[in-house]
């Protein structure tokens, strides 16, 4: 379920942070008389625990997970900071690094410096082993998310890594290289002409991985670069994608459609709000098909039931996760966050999917090529004016 | 802070892979105080073990004050409650629950499994147990975390479960066909538990089976005494003590005053299945067995400070020849006691590997009436050993099988026996 937990997220871009000074609603809360006992079981842990105590910081993130957790919703959670940053990274589709992928090995963590970006330009080489990140020396027991907190920062600024080399004649020797950190880009869309084979070769096909703030741009691209190659048929592959911003999702369906709606949103207070279609579409009337599978989850599920619902392209693939529920993402003063389920969404002919999910027009069994199947079920040439 | 009203009294008890198991003051052990494990000497004459709590100079600040106060120092907390109070798209969870859970995870930041919380209605329903009224169909349970559901900890010999051939570690999984996976210990046990007579149908996943199976269990009204006497192998004084509650010093004394009127050749203190529960009463227990003046355990808090337990009561024989039948369901106080005579030389252990719960725990009932149980100190047996997590190793290793059960022999106590001269009863015909 880890993959969903990242799913959904409402404009977490455009909610204002909470001061809790400044929050309208502090009073919304309840004010208990069970928190005197939560200040009693501080201080007597404080005080008369035999064995190690953990520091406030670690409690105070206790205190927020087990409240959270109280509110029975898998979708509603609290987020440490470190975990946060890169969830925003993630969702931004870009951060400031230094364009390097790291495994880990037994003889520890290796670099490998993409072509042209800033570890590659600085010197360092394919392979080697990093010792340091500025002061904090690098242990083969960190975890890749703790180091990848360690190199990343704003672009601009600089990062000093000490690195091994092994050498020709097998010796090693350190190195010490200071990289200035740039925007390093993550894609959320991979696209190519399936062209393999004649009678597809008019068929643009788009991996779609997470809806991040890139990913509109990313495919106003793929389609341009695709038409300009000879694409008139699309295959969008939503398979394993589990979400992202709810705004990306609308705005990407919107390239399919010209009018009608897109979702619609109820909140708690029971206030609908509809996201509608715009004129105009990337691809004009092109047929399109949808692939989707059991891990395709939220935003890739608000897709898959407007474009289905207007009947403007198929689903082919298997029955999807079924999340229907947005989320707003809330962070809090110390850069950890909150996420709080905060509506729940249906698809234009009023579909509610949370459980459920959406079933596809084409199923493909177990066994199948999906890939196959999204072909096989696009309009081709050879239908036309039939 | 404002001190509540503390019924503290260290209490023993064993700590857990989950179970947190008994008690104290339990005659009855129901299905269900096991939970709350040792928890509260309620109403204990603090006197003379002394206060344990030790005020090692924390700031007695005013923790439990205004609303402004607390969100001034916890801001992020409040932060958080606010934004859920406010957005959440769903039922609002009651706002005391949210906060015990938010006490729930602080604790579950501690390492360590016998520092608990109970809120005022577990609290309130343990305290009704220790009443001791209870029908059920006798067994001690807990939430086994790996499978999140109820697990057998021990069927109680000859009650409901164990006739119906529930065995310990059974993991229950229905009751009466309704699951109570990633439902919770009170209300799973709400469930179990009825009346004297009503029957409840139980589906069992037992990890030697591969189907689950139902067993049905005709629920019983349960009574666990405290002690049990009896005489063995000829001429052998027997005394069974089944929990450290407020009355096992006296109810032990006792017992073995009346078995010495009978001149026994020897006596055999079974302590099998025995959980623990008040330190103090550990310490009566081997009053009984040990000379006045003698060290029973030493006691050292996180601040270094040391507590030497010592008997304070005339024995009531130092020399009778003695055994002491411990198994894996002996712990803390049963371990104290078990440890004591063990390291004086005073009688021999015979069974299996003791429960391994060397920490104490002091329950302190807050002002909402919850419960706070805290591990504040180890303990270690006159020898300065620790058994936590470890156990006491008997000198004669003897296990009970399940089919020994089955067929009611009792080989650790036919080994005591022996040992101490008696004769062995044949075994029972099948």
């Amino acid at each position: 379920m880890s993959m969903v937990v990242l799913a959904f997220v409402a404009g977490y871009a455009a909610y204002p942070l909470l001061h809790p000074a400044a929050a309208p609603a502090l009073e919304a809360a309840p004010q208990t008389g069970a928190m005197a006992n939560f200040w009693q079981v501080w201080h007597l842990l404080d005080r008369d625990f035999y064995g190690v105590k953990p520091d406030a910081q670690t409690r105070t993130y206790g205190a927020i997970a087990g409240m959270v957790e109280r509110f029975g919703d898998p979708y509603t959670y609290f987020v440490e900071p470190q975990p946060r940053a890169l969830e925003r990274d993630q969702l931004a589709g870009k951060f400031g690094g230094i364009g390097a992928t790291l495994e880990q090995t037994d003889a520890g963590w290796l670099l490998h410096p993409l072509p042209d970006q800033p570890a590659a330009r600085a010197g360092i080489l394919d392979g080697d082993r990093l010792l340091m990140v500025d002061a904090t020396p690098i242990t083969t027991t960190m975890t890749s998310d703790a180091i990848v907190n360690l190199v990343r920062g704003d672009p601009g600024s600089q990062v000093t890594l000490r690195v091994a080399r092994t050498l020709a004649d097998g010796e090693e020797e350190e190195l010490t290289f200071t990289v200035t950190r740039a925007e390093i880009v993550t894609p959320s869309i991979e696209w190519r002409l399936l062209d393999d084979d004649p009678r597809t070769a008019d068929i643009g096909y788009l991996r779609h991985t997470i809806f991040s703030e890139r990913s509109a741009e990313e495919m106003r691209q793929a389609i341009a670069e695709l038409q300009a190659a000879g694409a008139t048929r699309f295959i969008w592959d939503l398979r394993g994608n589990p979400g992202g911003l709810l705004d990306v999702a609308v705005t990407m369906a919107d390239f399919w459609l010209d009018s009608g709606m897109i979702l619609i949103e109820v909140k708690a207070d029971g206030t609908r709000k509809e996201f509608t279609a715009t004129p105009g579409q990337l691809a004009a009337a092109a047929p399109l098909v949808l692939v989707v599978d059991g891990a395709s989850a939220s935003a890739a599920e608000i897709v898959a039931g407007a474009l289905r619902d207007h009947g403007r392209a198929r689903l082919v693939g298997s029955q999807t996760f079924g999340k229907g529920s947005v989320q707003l993402i809330h962070e809090l003063g110390d850069q950890s966050s909150l996420h709080v389920t905060n509506a729940e969404w249906l698809t234009p002919r009023g579909q509610q999917i949370s459980g459920q999910g959406l079933t596809p027009d084409v199923l493909v069994a177990e066994g199948e090529d999906p890939l196959a199947a999204a072909i096989a079920a696009l309009p081709g040439d050879e239908d036309v004016g039939q | 802070m404002n001190q509540p009203e503390t019924h503290g009294q260290p209490i023993v008890t064993p700590k857990s892979n989950g179970w947190q198991p008994i008690l104290i003051t339990c005659l009855s052990l129901v299905v269900a105080a096991l939970l709350f494990a040792g928890g509260l000497g309620i109403g204990f004459a603090a006197g003379k073990w002394g206060s344990a709590p030790v005020a090692n100079g924390a700031e007695e600040s005013n923790a439990g004050g205004d609303a402004a106060a607390l969100r001034a120092r916890f801001p992020l907390f409040w932060e958080a409650m606010d934004i859920l109070y406010r957005d959440f798209y769903g039922e609002l969870p009651d706002s005391d629950d949210a906060v015990y859970a938010a006490i729930r995870g602080v604790l579950s930041q501690v390492d360590d499994p016998n520092t608990s919380f109970m809120s005022p209605d577990e609290a309130s329903y343990f305290r009704e147990n220790l009443q001791g009224s209870f029908e059920g169909i006798g067994a001690r349970v807990d939430w086994d975390m790996n499978f999140d559901t109820v697990r057998i900890v021990e069927p109680f010999e000859n009650q409901p479960a164990w006739r119906a051939g529930i065995k310990r570690d059974d993991l229950i999984t229905h009751v009466d066909g309704e699951s109570i996976i990633g439902a919770d210990l009170m209300s799973a046990i709400d469930k179990i538990r009825g009346p004297k007579g009503t029957s409840v149908r139980l589906t069992i996943v037992r990890l030697t089976e591969e189907q689950p199976f139902d067993v049905e269990v005709v629920r019983d009204r349960i009574e666990i005494p405290t002690i049990e006497t009896d005489t063995v192998g000829g001429n052998i004084a027997y005394v069974r003590l089944n929990t450290f509650n407020e009355n096992a010093g006296d109810l032990v004394r006792d017992a073995v005053k009346t078995a010495l009127a009978q001149n026994p050749a020897a006596l055999i203190l079974d302590l099998r299945g025995n959980p623990g529960g008040l330190l103090r009463q550990a310490v009566e227990v081997a009053s009984v067995f040990l000379p006045k003046g003698e060290r029973v355990l030493i006691e050292r808090y996180a601040d270094g400070k040391e507590d030497i337990y010592v008997t304070e009561d005339e024995p009531m024989t130092t020399d009778l020849p003695m055994v002491v039948l411990v198994n894996e369901g002996s712990a803390s106080a049963s371990e104290i006691v078990a440890g004591a005579i063990q390291d004086m030389a005073r009688g021999k252990l015979v069974g299996t590997t003791t429960y391994g719960k060397g920490s104490v725990q002091l329950p302190q009932t807050l002002s909402d009436g919850s419960i706070l149980r805290v591990t504040i100190a180890r303990w270690f047996t006159p020898a300065d050993r620790t058994i936590d997590g470890e156990g006491l190793t008997p000198d004669v290793v003897v296990e009970l099988t399940e089919e020994d059960r089955q067929a009611q022999r009792d080989p650790q106590l036919d080994k005591a026996i022996e040992l101490l001269g008696g004769e062995v009863e044949p075994l029972p015909v099948q």
